[in-house]
């Protein structure tokens, strides 16, 4: 059976119209809602977890499935699961329109599965349309109608400037190839790289994904729209969307950037200046949102230089870095979640007395910054560990040693964050988080894994490695 | 009957028409302050654009870009600058750094452009595999295009979907 | 060159032909309409200029062309003068595409009794009425009046909607044809009229190009108890006279499609093609002025619910089951 192969995203698919088909029924059902989708999730998890294994092609070898599309597949698929999980109390979202959370949620991440597979040009332009649609207008959903709508207005101007950027690339890269299939401009395009015309291109064609990353000169959207958006928006953002454009990335960078001097130095300087002005930017930042915006951003400027490496460790690397970066950031967003219960924006100074308000989320927001920071023995070391090694095989000293000290300057504003959490006292009394059993068991599980995958990575070292092989 | 000298050049006139069409239409898209007059420029590029279709050959995909552009999407942004408010008010002033900014910007991406256009030695795009009529668009549609197709259509679900939620916005405000 | 030359003239001479008579006919149109209604209404029409008022239309004609073309203060002045030759233009342009009659022979070349036989004729005739809505919605806006704005608006609105079912009722069509080409579609009528196998389909386009021409029962664009005369409340003279003559030669165009769509275009026994085409024509011009002096005017949620909620899904469910039927 061909349809096997597509069984994950036909299983998407059929969520997102099972949420179409309740939003029409008119009342909001809140928590039946909430079960329904986190009954979905989980059982999404599960089929990306049995499709894993698959191998083929669909719609004329213009849609690829291996173990690399799968394993992203899978994060996406538990990275849905993991927002969902904290969409219990949507506070943030206009009441009239929490039905529609779902119903776009779901969308969007059968978009990004579409992007991790497709290898036709064509095929990653529209499903990254389907994907930004939908996360402008989840943006925009946020309760305080006024800042969702800049927000949502903001990510719209921007998305769709990149977007028209991307076209225009894919077009020079049509004129001068003749197609946009992958499988044959990989092909094509070794012979010649040397033209301006097909460089430019492919960068422009690209940036529908720095867009999505972050990255670079797209990165004006990523601060305002974490503070605009509610925050379990914000947290698929920052995660789910985030993973899905490391994919494509590493993809086509991996299958039509190969030994093109030029490439690389673009790559070089995106990554540099993405680093060094994520972290500055973040140091001066005070609503919590936007330094994670920044952060992002600098995050975004590491992945790159495994990318640039253009060698199997650095994609590699990148693939470890992407599963990362789903459990760190996520993990700091469950705080955020829980601590701004009432689903308003939270300074870096409201985390004050959390190690007395909930000891678990403070422990938890503990090793997840020190992950975000890289210390060991944490997921984020050994993410950064793969991709610096790997950049230093080919022999990029200079970005490595760039990158060395961005993540020393990261540390001070990631440690700002543990003294407001552990050292400061609250202005008034503040009472104790009061956290439900499975959110608890979430905040644990989410501890154990970022330090395990830190001790013990080789699984997912493993893995990343055999799904970057199946990429040369 | 010097006017009557070979099709070939009334097509070449033709074709410099349409490109002045494009650029003039691009141009009022841009400048006069007048929102109607951009749209009314957009639609003048757009069909310029269509223009070029017929020259390149391709009767489809022009009347396509008609349908579509021209005929759908331009009329409803008119329609809603219609909505909006009246035009006699008064304009907000344009800030003269802004302004600069982005002829800059544009100035530099044109030069960019046009220098990797000089740069590139473009070869003619073999002849396509003759016959690019209605059928063979629609079977390449429902065969190599089948995903990008469907995609489409959850894409303008979800546009749908967030008009409405938008449009809910300014109903609120206006009330 | 000489063939050139030939073809040229010839395409000329179409060009003048069918221009002479659609105008004409618009013209006439008009007469009929008011004389019909009249007798409807138990009324007489006009009947002083010339006998049974035959010479009415030319009476309106030397007063529209006459009278002082106004512009009104504060209008937007290019978009007010270009509006009205929009909507005469692109109901002009869409008889480039009808056909007429079968071939015809003359000094030994085969003549199409068709300005241009495009392949893809019925998207042209789409493509330009989609155009249309231009001339309206711009007409209502440039006139700096509140009623021809919301005249504009409605009809702007009304277009867009009706457009949608009225491209979909003939999807089945193209579908039973195989062609794009009007010219194929009447062919392929040559055994029965698709009126018999595609009755759905018949009156969705009937009731949709209704709406798009903008006639009771669907004329809320210039709703006279309610706007003054909408979109062209602020036009005299010539300007209006345009208005009106795209109104009646769209009338035409309707009643042509319809003909070639589904009543078999030009064929039919014993007269001769054009005779059957024209005949066609009056049929359903007659039935839109009976159905005019029968019916009122829609509220516009009622115009809204069944353009969207009726018509729209009836023709998605009629394509699918065509294509079914035509698969088994």
């Amino acid at each position: 059976m061909k349809w096997m192969l597509f069984s994950p995203e036909i299983f998407y698919l059929l969520a997102a119209l099972c949420f179409l088909l309740l939003s029409m029924t008119g009342r909001l059902h809140r928590r039946r809602d909430h079960h329904i989708a986190l009954a979905l999730a989980v059982a999404g998890v599960a089929v990306c977890v049995a499709s894993l294994q698959l191998e083929g092609s669909l719609f004329s070898e213009t849609y690829k499935i291996d173990l690399f599309s799968q394993v992203f597949k899978l994060l996406l698929s538990v990275g849905l699961a993991l927002v969902v999980g904290i969409c219990s109390e949507l506070r943030g979202i206009q009441e009239r329109y929490e039905h529609e959370v779902y119903l776009l949620l779901f969308p969007c991440t059968l978009a990004t599965m579409l992007l991790v597979s497709s290898i036709h040009w064509l095929g990653v332009y529209v499903s990254l349309e389907l994907s930004s649609y939908s996360l402008y207008i989840l943006v925009a959903l946020r309760k305080d109608w006024t800042q969702g709508i800049e927000a949502g207005l903001k990510y719209f101007l921007v998305g769709v400037f990149a977007s028209a950027m991307m076209l225009f690339g894919m077009v020079i890269l049509y004129g001068t190839t003749g197609t946009l299939d992958v499988k044959q401009l990989a092909q094509i395009l070794p012979g010649l790289m040397s033209h301006a015309a097909v460089v430019v291109g492919l960068l422009l064609a690209l940036s529908g994904f720095f867009f999505k990353l972050a990255v670079f000169p797209f990165h004006f959207w990523a601060a305002d729209v974490y503070q605009g958006a509610a925050h379990q928006i914000a947290a698929y953002i920052a995660t789910v969307s985030k993973v899905a454009a490391i994919a494509v990335l590493v993809r086509m960078v991996a299958m039509l950037g190969g030994s093109s001097d030029y490439f690389v130095h673009v790559l070089a300087v995106l990554s540099v200046v993405s680093m060094t002005v994520g972290n500055l930017a973040a140091i001066a930042q005070k609503d919590l949102k936007r330094l994670l915006a920044y952060s992002t951003v600098a995050h975004a400027g590491y992945v790159l230089i495994g990318i640039l490496s253009m060698n199997p460790g650095g994609y590699a690397g990148a693939i470890f870095y992407a599963m990362a970066i789903l459990v760190m950031k996520f993990t700091v967003f469950l705080v955020l979640v829980k601590v701004a219960w009432d689903g308003t924006n939270l300074e870096v100074d409201g985390l004050a007395g959390l190690h007395r308000r909930s000891p678990l989320l403070a422990m938890a927001l503990m090793v997840a910054l020190f992950s975000l920071a890289g210390l060991p023995p944490t997921v984020g070391f050994t993410g950064k560990f793969l991709i610096f090694t790997a950049a230093m095989e080919r022999g990029h000293f200079a970005l490595v040693l760039i990158a060395m000290i961005n993540v020393v300057i990261s540390l001070y504003y990631y440690l700002l964050m543990l003294r407001a959490a552990y050292l400061l006292e609250p202005q008034e009394q503040c009472s104790p988080l009061s956290l439900s059993a499975p959110i608890k068991l979430l905040a644990g599980a989410l501890v154990v894994v970022m330090v395990a995958a830190g001790i013990f990575p080789r699984y997912l070292m493993d893995l990343a490695r055999n799904a970057a092989q199946g990429l040369m | 009957m010097s006017f009557l000298i070979g099709t070939e050049a009334i097509a070449h006139v033709a074709f410099w028409i349409v490109v002045g069409l494009t650029f003039g239409g691009a141009v009022i898209a841009v400048f006069p302050r007048n929102i109607i007059y951009n749209v009314l420029g957009l639609v003048m590029a757009l069909s310029g654009v269509a223009g070029l279709y017929l020259y390149l050959g391709s009767f489809f995909i022009a009347l396509m870009q008609l349908l579509i552009y021209v005929g759908a999407i331009c009329i409803s942004i008119v329609f809603a600058i219609m909505l909006s408010r009246p035009l006699h008010l008064e304009v907000p002033k344009r800030s003269v750094p802004k302004v600069a900014m982005a002829a800059g910007a544009s100035a530099i991406f044109f030069a960019a452009v046009v220098g990797v256009i000089f740069k590139s030695n473009w070869v003619p795009a073999p002849e396509q595999s003759g016959d690019w009529s209605v059928v063979t668009i629609g079977h390449l549609l429902l065969t190599r295009y089948d995903l990008v197709f469907e995609v489409i259509s959850l894409v303008l679900l979800v546009a749908i979907i967030g008009a409405i939620v938008t449009a809910g916005y300014s109903r609120r405000f206006s009330s | 060159m000489l063939t050139w030359s030939l073809g040229f003239l010839i395409l000329m001479v179409k060009l003048g032909a069918v221009l002479l008579f659609l105008l004409l006919a618009a013209a006439y149109l008009v007469w009929l309409e008011r004389k019909f209604l009249a007798r409807l209404q138990v009324r007489y029409g006009p009947n002083r200029a010339g006998k049974y008022g035959l010479l009415q239309p030319i009476a309106d004609m030397i007063k529209m062309l006459t009278k002082e073309d106004t512009i009104p203060e504060g209008a937007d002045r290019v978009i007010f003068l270009l509006a009205p030759a929009v909507v005469t233009v692109t109901a002009l342009l869409m008889f480039a595409v009808i056909p007429f009659g079968g071939d015809l022979s003359f000094l030994g070349k085969r003549i199409p009794m068709v300005i241009a036989d495009l392949n893809i004729g019925l998207l042209f005739v789409f493509a330009l009425s989609s155009l249309g809505v231009y001339g309206i919605a711009l007409g209502g806006w440039a006139s700096n009046s509140k009623y021809s704005l919301l005249g504009g608006i409605r009809g702007a609105a009304q277009m867009i909607s009706y457009e949608l079912s009225l491209g979909l009722s003939l999807v089945p069509v193209v579908m039973l044809a195989g062609s794009f080409s009007l010219v194929d579609i009447v062919r392929a009528q040559e055994a029965y009229p698709f009126i018999l196998v595609q009755p759905l389909a018949f009156v969705i386009f009937v009731i949709s190009a209704m709406a798009e021409s903008k006639r009771i029962p669907f004329d809320l664009p210039e709703a006279e108890n309610e706007l003054g005369a909408g979109y062209h409340t602020e036009y005299s003279g010539i300007r209006f006279g345009l208005f009106f003559l795209g109104e009646y030669v769209n009338m035409q165009v309707l009643g042509a499609l319809v003909a070639v769509l589904f009543l078999g275009g030009w064929s039919g026994p014993f007269l001769s093609g054009p005779a059957w085409f024209c005949i066609k024509i009056l049929v359903v011009a007659l039935v839109m002025i009976w159905i005019r002096g029968t019916l009122p005017r829609l509220r516009y949620d009622q115009l809204m619910a069944l353009g969207w909620k009726v018509l729209i899904p009836l023709a998605l469910v009629n394509i699918v089951v065509t294509g079914a039927v035509i698969l088994i």
